[in-house]
């Protein structure tokens, strides 16, 4: 289980990179951002399940984990184009157990649950499609005779980086169908595609982040810190959502004008600077 | 404010010294501000690149390279292997002829197209007409007039590489161009000998096609001289022994070597966050390593068909040679590097090639050589670029060494001078200098030559030549700009 925890860190790491310039501030949460069915929580379901993935996949691969089966005997079909024929399993297993793990919690019939196991599953895909496959040609001058091929694990800051682009880009959905005991998800907007596997889906629409919200255990935006020169999202006026911000001023001391002396040695002044603060009301 | 306060009090410096910092790196001091410092320092986004452990490298590269290795060849072998038994029993020159010759040789020619069929599956097809052409190529010049048989086959050939190039997928025509030079080879090879008189009688269609398509050279080479291949007949004078099995396996451990440290263990110590030059160095020598996996490889076919050895009486020495690693790795010269990288070749080109263009002066005939020699490998501009700069190299260094020795009175030219007459020789302190020097030079040379074989994407199909380019404009194209400078020097001396 240790694999597991550690995976925690992971997740709270890249939530936290996600989430800095963002009006959802990771350290705001308190975990009850599970219980919402909006965007954000989409990319949490599925970074959480790629983490564990990702996490289980890596401990494989390096040893730490007895019990993962790797299976060397992958036959290839064909003399040339083989497939990979080392331990490829250890990606699997790490999907495997991170279905068994993270999917588990969803036990529900309804739609919410379908949305949620959606979203598991896309996270899990980035990890397994985003395996780099890399191969080598062997022959004489450089031809390529025969290729040995072997697979890479993606880091799983491209993971994060690949979920936070669909996050950017998740779709809507509402209750299409009801097939046996799944739910098809069908695009709200109906010109869309309906969703792909990796693709992140949400039903509600989020909440606006700027008022405490005790239902999903969010802080709001009061007290954070913000950017009065940003037009964007980390900018005073759309994180502040309108009630205004309080700059104070602040002196530091800190080093500047630092030049590097050949050699080794780093020469600095110090300045004490005054810098404002702002901060949302 | 204070006007202090806000611009800072200018005469407060904080000295870092190097005694600070090495505290501070070697972790035995904390320094919180200078943590702060370096901090600064960081940049936020580079991607960590580490080395992974050796397990993980153990189980996802070195484990099914081995395997996908292991895996493609063993069939080879025992191909191989079955045509050495099938071989050992026709008894040639005695009475009881079990197995007519014109049988053993169309065994080597199924087998070949066996072997063929394993690795390329129908393209097998464009080598089986390449060789068919180049027979009634053979049989024509032959009847008309013998003297221009080898020229008129080597034009037939680089006339159907030059077509191949164009007609087929690039990815197949890729796969198959190490056994289409070996083939080809072959058949120019005839041809001259033809030509010159050194082959006096015609060979017929089963010799020459159990020679074309050897087992133990059909897919991986080496070149054979068909005087060589003709030993098949001779296979109860080369028994199995204990020196062979010797040869096979000590062959076949080493090309596995070879191919782990190739894709594995080569990129696994340089990592991608070093010095350009060691990228280069990387690249370059994991290609190398590539081709010495299949040079060994090509000698554990070839000894494993029963072939490749030498006779001193009755003694048969399993002393075949295809590449020598050690004098590549630590190159004395260029023009070295070149001999040892595929002995084989080096003296198919040195007797068919070069000794025919010898007429027309030294230096158009190595260059001619090189022309030759990337003809063959296809119209491919990166091989073209690289083996014409080594031809201006080898030929640079060959001339630049040999003044520079003869100034110096010492053992200092490309090769090893063999009963030297030198004041300085070899053993000198001087010399061994001088001759590292150039060695590290030629090294230069090959990280250089060898940095864009490497395994990018377009490896399958062959490289771009925008690939190549851009390779060596990365490193401002500076051992050609070396070379350049050793020419002007070694006429200013």
């Amino acid at each position: 289980m240790e694999h597991v925890f550690y995976d925690d860190n992971y997740v709270n790491e890249n939530l936290w990179k996600e989430g800095k310039q963002r009006m959802f501030n990771c350290t705001d949460f308190h975990g009850n951002l599970f219980t919402c069915r909006c965007r954000e929580s989409a990319f949490i379901y599925a970074l959480t399940s790629a983490a564990v993935a990702h996490s289980v996949a890596r401990a494989c691969a390096e040893g730490s984990i007895y019990t993962c089966t790797c299976d060397y005997n992958l036959k290839q079909p064909d003399g040339k184009d083989w497939e990979w024929g080392g331990c490829s399993d250890n990606a699997k297993f790490g999907h495997k157990f991170s279905r068994k793990f993270v999917d588990v919690i969803e036990k529900g019939r309804d739609f919410r649950y379908m949305m949620n196991l959606h979203n598991n599953e896309a996270g899990r895909r980035h990890v397994t499609t985003e395996m780099k496959q890399e191969c080598k040609c062997h022959g004489m001058s450089g031809s390529c005779t025969i290729k040995t091929c072997w697979m890479r694990l993606p880091l799983f800051r491209t993971v994060g980086d690949l979920l936070k682009d669909r996050f950017d880009g998740a779709s809507r959905v509402l209750p299409g169908r009801r097939r046996r005991r799944k739910f098809t998800l069908l695009p709200a907007n109906t010109n869309h595609k309906p969703p792909g596997k990796k693709d992140l889906v949400y039903f509600e629409d989020s909440p606006n982040f700027c008022e405490k919200d005790t239902s999903i255990g969010f802080t709001g935006t009061k007290g954070r810190e913000c950017n009065a020169t940003s037009l964007g999202i980390d900018g005073c006026d759309l994180m502040c959502c309108g009630r205004g911000y309080k700059s104070e001023s602040y002196t530091v001391r800190e080093r500047c004008s630092c030049t590097f002396h050949w050699c080794c040695q780093v020469k600095c002044k110090v300045c004490t600077r005054t810098k404002i603060r702002h901060t949302c009301l | 404010m204070d006007e202090d306060m806000l611009f800072g009090d200018l005469s407060d410096f904080g000295d870092i010294d190097e005694n600070l910092l090495r505290a501070y790196l070697e972790g035995e001091e904390v320094n919180p501000e200078l943590e702060e410092l370096l901090q600064n320092y960081r940049h936020d986004n580079t991607p960590v690149i580490t080395r992974v452990p050796f397990k993980e490298l153990w189980e996802n590269c070195i484990t099914p390279t081995l395997s996908q290795t292991i895996e493609n060849v063993i069939p080879l072998l025992l191909l191989c292997f079955v045509f050495k038994l099938v071989c050992s029993f026709s008894k040639s020159g005695s009475d009881d002829n079990d197995i007519p010759p014109w049988l053993i040789h169309f065994s080597s020619l199924m087998f070949g197209i066996l072997a063929l069929q394993l690795f390329f599956q129908r393209t097998l097809i464009y080598l089986l007409v390449c060789a068919l052409v180049g027979y009634s190529v053979l049989v024509i010049t032959n009847w008309r007039n013998r003297d221009y048989c080898g020229i008129v086959m080597s034009l037939c050939i680089v006339a159907y590489l030059i077509a191949c190039e164009f007609v087929l997928e690039r990815t197949v025509w890729h796969s198959i161009r190490g056994a289409q030079i070996i083939l080809s080879m072959k058949m120019i090879g005839i041809a001259f000998d033809l030509s010159n008189g050194t082959m006096i009688r015609f060979p017929n269609l089963f010799e020459y096609l159990g020679y074309a398509f050897c087992v133990g050279t059909v897919i991986f080479g080496p070149w054979i001289s068909f005087n060589e291949y003709k030993n098949i007949l001779n296979q109860h004078k080369r028994p199995l022994s204990f020196f062979w099995l010797w040869k096979v396996i000590s062959s076949l451990l080493a090309s596995l070597v070879f191919v782990v440290c190739s894709t594995c263990i080569i990129n696994w110590l340089i990592l991608d966050n070093h010095w350009k030059w060691f990228k280069a160095y990387r690249s370059a020598q994991s290609f190398r390593f590539s081709h010495y996996f299949i040079c060994c490889l090509s000698q554990v076919t070839l000894v494993m068909s029963g072939l490749g050895a030498t006779h001193n009486n009755d003694d048969v020495k399993w002393d075949m040679h295809i590449a020598r690693p050690y004098y590549i790795e630590l190159p004395r010269s260029l023009v070295e590097v070149v001999t040892y990288w595929n002995l084989p070749m080096h003296y198919w080109l040195k007797t068919y090639i070069f000794k025919t263009t010898k007429p027309l002066g030294t230096f158009a005939a190595v260059l001619l050589t090189y022309v030759a020699s990337s003809l063959l490998h296809g119209l491919n501009f990166q091989l073209a670029a690289v083996l014409l700069s080594l031809g201006f190299y080898t030929y640079i260094e060959y001339v630049f060494r040999n003044k520079l020795s003869k100034i110096f009175n010492a053992c200092i030219q490309a090769r090893s001078c063999k009963d030297c007459y030198h004041e300085y020789k070899h053993n000198n302190p001087y010399v061994i200098a001088a001759n590292i020097c150039f060695g590290f030079l030629s090294v230069f040379h090959l990280a250089y030559l060898g940095l864009m074989f490497d395994s990018s994407p377009g490896e399958e199909s062959g490289y771009s030549m925008n690939h190549t380019l851009d390779k060596w404009s990365a490193l401002d194209f500076s051992s050609h700009w070396v070379a350049l400078g050793t020419y002007i020097f070694h006429l200013l001396i």
